[in-house]
């Protein structure tokens, strides 16, 4: 580095200092960022959140559209002070739980709930990558999938959202606080109580398929 | 209460494959099931066209449609009110009045509590009462007259007052507050000698006044911001602003409204104005603090660039997020080249590189640092 501190030695005439681009703030660092981008950019992150919150019963096109309409409506508010992907999740957490306690309404009012299988839920789980692609495991796959669920349905709501995010979305505690706005220690708790739920519901499962 | 600070336990799906215990046999199942797919483009544009169709029917607020529907149960709430009232004044509902009650009957043993209510003139009498006629034929009254039919509902409610007052005036230390009844003769009320003064507090003035200016002037910088973020009218915003600030100087979102202007003013591309007003802003550690002093380091760097590293680099020392980050490694490179540091603008565009190899300076930092290296070699 012999050049170092000589103003002479900026080697090519043709690279000229640039001048630092104006610091835009209000339309690309801090303002926030217009609906048609956000939605093109976490639309399908949004919509693989749902399903996984949502299980195979739950309809949801019907939680992303509603997500979407929070975000329209809130995103002039959005300052930038958190990553928008947890300020996504957090809607998204909120509008399906939203949704679930819809449909556990209808359900007890109609006196009849969807059937598990029913409609194009089930095309919105598919096998992970490393798993064997035949038909046969493909249809276990999705029965595991429906019994998960239905273990899942057993738990509260707090608890149940708890679970997925940390076993089955592989978050941590803090960003999980941070989604579900409550104490680090709270989600902890639910944590502890949904695992211990989960169990039990197993258990009385296996009990129950074992001659 | 126990604090947990660190993940309990690991993950279900993490535990043994082959393990028998019912948690592994749990992760087995997690690991096992299905994984949401992504929705594929015809799904996206579906729900896309269906948030067009909700926008365009005017996007209504659900919170407007709440308040709709809890203005509506209370207008029900009310036309049930006046109805009853209409009904009972236009004698609909006398029947129930002056009707046996159960308790009257004889072998009846379990007085009714509704029947007790309606029927308690009859059994509490009083010196000031007409007991409540059995129902019966009753000769026509002249009008204006107080007849049978017209005293018995008066009387009928009236009775239990004294009753009640009088239960309250036995009550030690009542007597100062008993009621006059205005059913008895008028007598002096001579308050006793003996009692005690009523503390009366005086009244507390500091909870509505500060709270009234306080909302008045959040609804000044809310209606500022509102021009700013949501109509992105910077011109109206930074007069909004500009009134904000001049009516509450020691406001308590002083603060807010000073850097929402800065934000207006770079929206004008008035960077002298935005760097006035960023110079005697206070900087913290903060994320927001942070990018402020960037910002004010690239508006420094057009004629000051020993004051834009200086910026660059406290800004530096807050740790940055990665958006930050590329600006000020970029931004300060810049600087340091520009004052005839090199070596410092080389690491620094070196660090932009290994961090950023794909940013938007990445092309011409790379090169910069090519023609430097070559210059050195042949030049030193």
């Amino acid at each position: 580095m012999g050049w170092a501190h000589r103003k002479d030695n900026v080697p090519d005439a043709n690279l000229a200092m640039p001048e630092l681009p104006l610091p835009n703030v209000v339309g690309a660092q801090v303002g926030p960022p217009s609906f048609e981008s956000v939605y093109r950019a976490h639309g399908k992150t949004v919509a693989r959140w749902a399903i996984r919150l949502l299980g195979p019963r739950g309809d949801f096109e019907d939680v992303v559209q509603d997500v979407f309409m929070v975000v329209r409506r809130r995103l002039p508010e959005f300052r930038g002070d958190a990553e928008i992907t947890t300020w996504l999740y957090e809607i998204t957490v909120r509008v399906a739980q939203r949704s679930r306690l819809r449909a556990r309404w209808w359900s007890w009012v109609t006196g009849r709930g969807q059937s598990p299988g029913r409609g194009r839920a089930c095309e919105t789980f598919v096998p992970a990558a490393e798993m064997p692609s035949d038909p046969q495991a493909i249809l276990e796959a999705r029965e595991r999938t429906r019994l998960l669920y239905q273990i899942l349905d057993g738990l509260g709501q707090a608890e149940r959202t708890a679970f997925i995010l940390f076993e089955m979305e592989g978050l941590t505690g803090e960003q999980i606080a941070t989604i579900t706005g409550a104490s680090i220690n709270a989600v902890w708790v639910r944590l502890s109580r949904a695992r211990r739920k989960f169990l039990d519901r197993m258990r009385a499962w296996e009990a129950e398929e074992q001659p | 209460m126990k604090k947990y600070t660190a993940d309990p336990e690991p993950r279900f799906r993490d535990r043994d494959k082959s393990g028998a215990l019912p948690e592994d046999r749990a992760g087995a199942l997690i690991r096992g099931a299905l994984v949401p797919a992504e929705p594929d483009a015809v799904q996206l544009a579906r729900i896309e066209r269906n948030l067009h169709a909700r926008g365009s029917v005017g996007g209504r607020s659900p919170r407007v449609l709440r308040l709709g529907l809890a203005a509506l149960f209370l207008v029900l709430g009310a036309a049930t009110v006046k109805a009853y009232e209409l009904a009972r004044d236009a004698g609909w509902l006398r029947h129930d009045r002056g009707a046996v009650s159960p308790s009257e009957k004889p072998g009846a043993t379990k007085p009714n509590k509704r029947s007790a209510k309606t029927a308690a003139p009859a059994r509490i009498p009083s010196e000031t009462e007409v007991p409540a006629p059995a129902i019966q034929p009753l000769p026509a009254t002249p009008e204006g007259e107080p007849g049978p039919d017209n005293a018995a509902p008066e009387g009928a409610r009236k009775p239990p007052r004294p009753v009640r007052r009088a239960a309250l005036a036995e009550i030690p230390g009542n007597a100062a507050t008993a009621i006059p009844d205005p059913w008895q003769p008028q007598q002096a009320v001579v308050p006793p000698a003996a009692a005690a003064p009523i503390a009366v507090k005086a009244p507390v003035l500091t909870a509505s006044q500060p709270a009234a200016a306080a909302s008045d002037e959040i609804r000044g910088l809310d209606r500022a911001v509102g021009l700013l973020r949501r109509d992105r009218n910077a011109a109206a915003a930074l007069a909004a602003f500009d009134s904000y600030l001049e009516r509450y100087p020691h406001g308590v979102l002083n603060r807010e409204a000073r850097v929402a202007r800065i934000d207006a003013l770079l929206m004008l591309q008035r960077t002298n104005a935005a760097l006035a007003a960023l110079e005697t802003l206070p900087f913290d550690s903060g994320r927001r603090s942070t990018e402020l002093q960037v910002v004010r380091g690239e508006l420094r760097a057009r004629g000051d660039c020993a004051g834009a590293e200086r910026d660059f680099s406290a800004a530096l020392s807050h740790t940055p997020d990665a958006g930050l980050l590329e600006r000020i490694w970029y931004g300060r490179g810049v600087c340091r080249s520009k004052q005839g540091n090199q070596s410092g603008a080389a690491e620094d565009f070196r660090r932009y590189l290994e961090r950023f190899p794909e940013g938007a300076h990445a092309a011409w930092a790379r090169r910069w640092l090519e023609t430097t290296d070559k210059s050195s070699t042949t030049g030193g």
